[in-house]
């Protein structure tokens, strides 16, 4: 993670620029953003359903 | 003299990288700036659903609206922006002939891992890809929220994400990988144009709609026994109507963003473009856009006198001439229109025989007129050169028709198996005592109206 470049100085930065550029950390952060949209909805769904059980 | 040729042609190279890197900006500017303004086709809808619900499920009908925005960006980051770029030739995933295609060409760029995760963020040597998909993502946005007000007050709040992430991230990529993309097969075979698309955004989300709402089921007192209808007015005409003029606002954006900025990467030349590569500007836009929103509000105006439908017409005129906004003579894209504001309200009331509830009338509007306008673009624009180059293939009713009907097909299946899916799980429709109580008190920690609506009296004189 950090500065995806060897020397710290913006001279000699190019292409990709974001933090783990090159790296499997951006892969990683890619699966993780999926799982916690996957589980906001099971929970979603998990509060919603308890809230019709009071409308039966 | 050498010294002074060198000398000038140094000055030259200069001023020929500040004019290459002008326009990169100019593109980069371009792109951007149509995201806040489709984003205001979400403020617009945002207002028009809300508006077009009653009063006990008003929040509720705007959670699931911002919801749908909140998940079908992610979702078209994951994986919808891959899709557009795979399935140009159809489920093989194979390289079309601008070799701008297949699971090979997507991977290396429309993937948030591995070597293509470089094109999905912040990278100093690509300063088109993220406005690109920026304006992807929105029109992706756009179909969930076209389908989103045909569903109000009955549905589910989670099943409804998961309907807006299947058409926002699938079905519509498909229909654009497919009718869109320069190698799409439709655009190969059969010359299918829909440069605004009227038929790729607005049918297959009109359509997906109607399939959902076949398994939804219509809003508890919306039909009598003996089948007839009734209206379920919502509470907030005024607001719905302005919802209506901020869609039509936002549309500019979108439909700005149809054409390709010259001199970047997917461009095809110097100068403005279709999507196709056919060339076109601002002008065709403005001229087209403008009488056809005249065009639907006069339609409606004649064939209903209701500020609803009316500004529904606005919204219609423009989806009838999408499809050839490139192309259209104004004065006949006010005709186009026209005729589309005056069946909508019809083909809306004809849907309800069926005893299919659309809430806001999103089936029509955007299903059946952009259909309508498919094939009339086939009927007045045969002919047209379909992409650039010698024996390109070339507008024609049949491919219109052909490209008609493949946007409806996707759009109804993947709609009514999706939700019917998501029924068979109990997932699609609140019970029926919640629904008759209001889906905000039932799930909404909020209230729309803590003092009511009503009127103030007026101050001492």
């Amino acid at each position: 993670m950090g500065y995806p470049f060897d020397t710290p100085t913006w001279d000699a930065a190019s292409g990709a620029i974001f933090m783990g550029a090159g790296g499997s950390m951006p892969g990683l952060f890619t699966m993780i953003a999926i799982a916690i949209c996957v589980l906001v909805l099971v929970l979603g769904q998990a509060k919603e359903t308890s809230k019709y059980k009071n409308h039966k | 003299m050498e010294q002074q040729l060198a000398e000038l042609a140094a000055q030259v190279a200069a001023i020929e990288a500040k004019g290459n890197m002008t326009n990169t900006m100019f593109a980069e500017t371009y792109y951007y700036l149509t995201i806040p303004l489709m984003i205001i086709i979400h403020a617009g809808f945002l207002a028009y659903e809300m508006g077009a619900s009653r009063a006990k499920n008003a929040l509720s009908s705007g959670v699931k609206n911002i919801l749908a925005i909140a998940f079908v960006i992610p979702a078209f980051y994951f994986f919808g922006w891959w899709v557009y770029w795979a399935f140009p030739t159809g489920f093989g995933l194979t390289e079309g002939p601008n070799g701008i295609s297949g699971a090979a060409y997507a991977n290396s760029f429309a993937f948030g891992w591995g070597d293509a995760a470089a094109a999905m963020g912040p990278n100093l040597d690509d300063q088109i890809s993220g406005v690109f998909w920026g304006a992807f993502t929105l029109f992706a946005a756009t179909t969930a929220s076209i389908m989103s007000g045909a569903v109000i007050e009955r549905i589910q709040t989670v099943g409804f994400v998961i309907l807006a992430v299947i058409l926002g991230g699938f079905s519509w990529t498909l229909a654009a990988a497919w009718g869109w993309h320069a190698d799409g097969w439709l655009v190969q075979q059969w010359g299918v144009h829909d440069f605004g698309a009227a038929g790729l955004v607005h049918a297959v989300a009109g359509f997906f709609a109607l399939g959902v709402l076949i398994n939804l089921g219509p809003r508890v007192g919306k039909f009598n026994a003996d089948g007839t209808a009734n209206h379920i007015p919502g509470h907030n005409l005024p607001l719905t109507a302005m919802g209506l003029m901020l869609i039509i606002v936002g549309f500019w954006g979108f439909l700005m963003a149809c054409l390709v900025v010259g001199g970047e990467a997917w461009s095809w030349g110097a100068n403005f473009a279709t999507i196709y590569g056919t060339p076109t500007n601002l002008g065709a836009l403005s001229f087209n856009i403008l009488m056809s929103v005249a065009g639907g509000i006069i339609g409606a105006w004649l064939g209903t006198r209701d500020p609803f439908w009316m500004m529904s017409g606005a919204l219609a005129g423009i989806i009838s001439v999408a499809s050839g906004l490139d192309i259209y003579w104004p004065a006949l894209a006010f005709i186009i229109a026209f005729g589309a504001g005056l069946i909508l309200k019809p083909a809306a009331t004809f849907l309800e025989k069926f005893g299919i509830d659309d809430a806001v009338g999103a089936v029509t509007v955007h299903g059946t007129i952009g259909l309508y306008g498919m094939i009339l673009l086939g009927v007045f624009g045969s002919g047209y050169p379909a992409l650039l180059g010698e024996g390109a293939p070339t507008i024609s009713l049949v491919g219109q028709i052909v490209g008609a009907a493949v946007f409806l097909a996707i759009g109804l299946s993947t709609g009514y198996v999706s939700a019917l899916i998501l029924k068979l799980l109990g997932m699609l429709r609140v019970p029926e005592a919640a629904e008759i109580a209001g889906l905000d008190t039932v799930k909404v920690p909020a209230q729309a109206y803590p003092e009511g609506i009503a009127a103030s009296p007026p101050a001492a004189s």
